[in-house]
């Protein structure tokens, strides 16, 4: 055994005395730095685009025009005295806040009925939804900005028109929670405000579909009211899941780079088949074969060393990335959110990980690929000794199996594509169901990728130990 | 002689379908050098190659240190220690580096083992520079340094005085000789030139078109070279005259001016100076008289690989 690891000891020294492999290195730091300053600099900016909303002049100056608007359209406007009326309100109580401008409005909305006189001519009679009475009470809580008073009396109102809970849901949970309504700007894009915005808007659209929807219809719904539930419940600011499906959320945080970094395995995972594609090979063109060979030690003991030195480098190389990366997260973007989760739901029921926990997994997920292609980049360079030929077909491999396998099922129905490589080496996918094969499980993929791995390595063996040199 | 080293019984190898060796078999001994001599292709590489473990082993048994190179392959190689063609080692280390390497795949070799070797070969001042940096001597020198880490008990070299300076090829003798002599190692070097194996080997295994000729002792080897007589060239005013005077001798003209004269090889400084008086007493103007170049080992080489049929094919 202590044989064993002298020999990955002499492998693992001659592989981080080249230059290439130095560089190749290098090479990874820069894109772990890359990608982390890059994701920065983009925050910054959708950063300083969201503080480019109105102020309170801004608000006044439009509430100021509308008045202006209504008093030149008198005559097509029948409730134009109404309008003024309102403005004139808002203006007066300098009025920017949604829910106090929502309840003004609401307060002052009206019912205009077209009246046709015995004449035959037609009036048009204005009449407010509200009474002066609830009115009042309006203007009275929105004065005093006492939210709770004005919530109070929208749900006792929903109540007595007996709707649906699920309608006024955002206001019982505020009132129950003290959980007050979004105020400035800023506040909308509050974590809990956007939390209560989507449960109350999944609640709103369940109470629509009705009792009898159909179940695929208010699965998802049902699952989005339980995520963002849970969040509101565990105090959870981030959600890791929204940062990893950043395409659809726009999400953009710590955990976004830390995902989209699990993406860029696919680049360390080229310098990997870089050094297993040269492994075998520079000893032939180096002339320095001989001299390995020579040693009292059987060949297929130099052929697993030079192996696992392959696989060893090529995980310190992911391992430095994920550090690298990680790391300057960390100063970049600050450790508050090192603990969040990775909150989803299925059937309703929330499940969580520990969005390192998730990051972790998918690394190794991820490395699964990058670990079956350089098996076989050693396996072409033991048996040809040509390194240019294993680390292209290796790369080939690499970056277009995928989409070889995707045409052979979507554009020509082939299923029995499901037995190459390439369908099973992205395991999460296969844990998620989203290759696109019926009924393809893990034990399936898993025992493609033996036999592949087992055919290579075979190959390598049988390529290294009969050569003559 | 002492006890055999490396025993070679036997060996046949094909390559495709040529059939590269047939029937090699010989011996070295411990405390020998032994000489592998044949022309260029005759199968010289082809022989080390199979007893280094680089290539297969057809048919035949080998035997190193007491191991069967089959059937004990890592404890018959531990005995071995060699350089096949060129010493290339690793470039981008330093020479140390590169005997690290070595010494952490094979038993028992330590720091201070390293240092030894390293001034034997007489490398100490440039050992931590990078091997890129290295002359061909210098490398020669670390590859030899390589072969003989860990006291194997056959040290192996394939042409090494290739490429080297005359002084180098000095160096690379006297390291060679003592190693044998003064350590007891068996050393197998093979080449194509006879006059370099007349000074460093003990004993010569010729190989000629993949098939042994036989195995000489180098004084075996200088007395067939022998042909028991002394020639000498004689520089005269007139060949015609001189020639006149030379009854009884064996004797060539090979111009108006030079006669090559044969003297018995016993007496041949006698009968020279009788003949000298004679033709001084005679009137023939002497201008000297100077010996003629003996037949060489060369030849004798050159003879004996073209009697086993050494065309290329």
């Amino acid at each position: 055994m202590s044989r064993m690891f002298r020999l990955i000891k002499n492998e693992f020294i001659k592989t981080v005395r080249k230059t290439s492999t130095i560089i190749a290195l290098a090479l990874v730091i820069l894109l772990a730095i890359g990608l982390v300053v890059v994701a920065k600099i983009a925050q910054v900016q959708s950063e300083r685009y969201n503080f480019d909303f109105g102020t309170v002049e801004d608000d006044i100056s439009y509430y100021q025009s509308m008045i202006d608007d209504a008093e030149a359209h008198k005559e097509s406007d029948p409730a134009y005295k109404q309008n003024i009326e309102m403005y004139q309100f808002l203006i007066d109580n300098k009025i920017t806040d949604d829910w106090e401008y929502e309840a003004i409005a609401d307060a002052f909305s009206t019912n205009t009925e077209e009246v046709t006189a015995e004449d035959g001519s037609v009036s048009y009679q204005v009449s407010y939804v509200y009474s002066d009475e609830q009115r009042d009470k309006v203007k009275s809580f929105v004065v005093a900005k006492d939210w709770k008073g004005y919530y109070n009396f929208l749900i006792d109102k929903f109540k007595a028109e007996g709707a649906d809970p699920n309608t006024y849901w955002e206001y019982q949970y505020r009132v129950d929670n003290g959980v007050a309504p979004p105020a400035g700007h800023d506040d909308i894009t509050n974590w809990k405000n956007q939390c209560i915005f989507s449960v109350s808007s999944a609640k709103q659209q369940l109470a629509s579909l009705g009792a009898d929807a159909d179940e695929s219809d208010t699965a998802q719904l049902k699952d989005e009211i339980a995520v963002n539930m849970y969040r509101l419940n565990n105090n959870c600011e981030v959600n890791v899941a929204d940062s990893v499906n950043y395409m659809e959320t726009g999400e953009l945080n710590f955990w976004t780079v830390l995902s989209i970094s699990v993406n860029l395995l696919t680049i360390v995972g080229l310098l990997m088949i870089l050094i297993a594609g040269s492994s075998i090979s520079s000893e032939f063109s180096d002339g320095t074969i001989k001299f390995l060979l020579i040693n009292p030690v059987k060949r297929w003991k130099i052929l697993m060393s030079k192996y696992f030195n392959v696989i060893f480098i090529g995980y310190i190389m992911m391992f430095v990335f994920f550090l690298v990366v990680t790391t300057l997260s960390c100063i970049l973007f600050g450790t508050s959110q090192l603990g969040a989760e990775y909150i989803t739901s299925m059937n309703g029921e929330v499940q969580t990980t520990s969005g390192i926990l998730l990051i972790l997994r998918n690394y190794l997920l991820g490395s699964v690929s990058i670990v079956v292609m350089a098996t076989l980049a050693f396996a072409i360079s033991s048996v040809t000794k040509s390194s240019a030929l294993a680390i292209c077909v290796s790369v080939f491999s690499l970056l277009s199996g995928a989409g070889i396998v995707a045409v052979l099922k979507e554009a020509l129905n082939q299923d029995w594509a499901r037995f190459f490589i390439f369908a099973n080496m992205d395991l999460a996918a296969v844990a998620n169901g989203t290759t696109g094969f019926a009924h393809h499980t893990i034990g399936f993929a898993v025992a493609v990728i033996v036999v592949h791995m087992i055919v290579f390595l075979l190959t390598a063996w049988d390529g290294f130990t009969k050569k003559e040199v | 002689m002492s006890n055999a080293a490396l025993i070679i019984s036997g060996l046949n190898k094909t390559l495709g379908k040529k059939h590269i060796l047939h029937d090699i078999s010989f011996e070295a001994y411990e405390g020998e050098v032994f000489g592998f001599l044949g022309p260029n292709g005759a199968g010289k590489t082809t022989t080390i190659k199979i007893i280094v473990g680089l290539l297969r082993l057809d048919e035949g048994e080998i035997e190193v240190g007491g191991f069967d190179i089959k059937k004990n392959y890592e404890k018959a190689m531990a005995n071995i220690g060699g350089i096949v063609e060129n010493p290339e080692l690793y470039k981008y280390m330093t020479g140390r580096q590169n005997l690290m390497q070595y010494a952490r795949m094979r038993e028992g070799v330590t720091a201070e083992r390293i240092d030894e070797v390293v001034k034997l070969v007489g490398l100490s001042n440039r050992i931590d520079e990078k091997v890129g940096k290295y002359s061909l001597g210098m490398r020669q020198r670390l590859g030899v340094a390589q072969a003989i880490l860990h006291h194997p008990k056959v040290l192996i070299l394939d042409e090494p005085t290739n490429g080297l300076d005359p002084a180098g090829i000095k160096e690379l003798r006297d390291i060679l000789k003592s190693l044998a002599h003064n350590e007891g190692i068996c050393v197998l070097v093979s080449s194509h030139l006879m006059s370099e194996m007349e000074l460093m080997c003990d004993r010569v295994g010729i190989i000629a078109n993949g098939s042994m000729i036989g195995v000489y002792t180098v004084a075996e080897m200088i007395s067939a070279s022998k042909t028991g007589t002394d020639e000498y060239i004689y520089e005269t005013d007139s060949s015609e005259k001189a020639s006149a005077l030379m009854a009884g001798y064996n004797f060539t003209i090979t111009d108006e001016t030079h006669i090559d004269v044969e003297f018995p090889e016993e007496n041949a400084s006698q009968a020279m100076a009788e003949l000298n008086e004679k033709l001084i007493l005679a009137g023939v103007k002497l201008y000297s008289v100077s010996p003629k170049e003996k037949k060489k080992l060369e030849d004798v080489f050159i003879e004996l690989t073209q009697s086993g049929g050494a065309q290329i094919e």
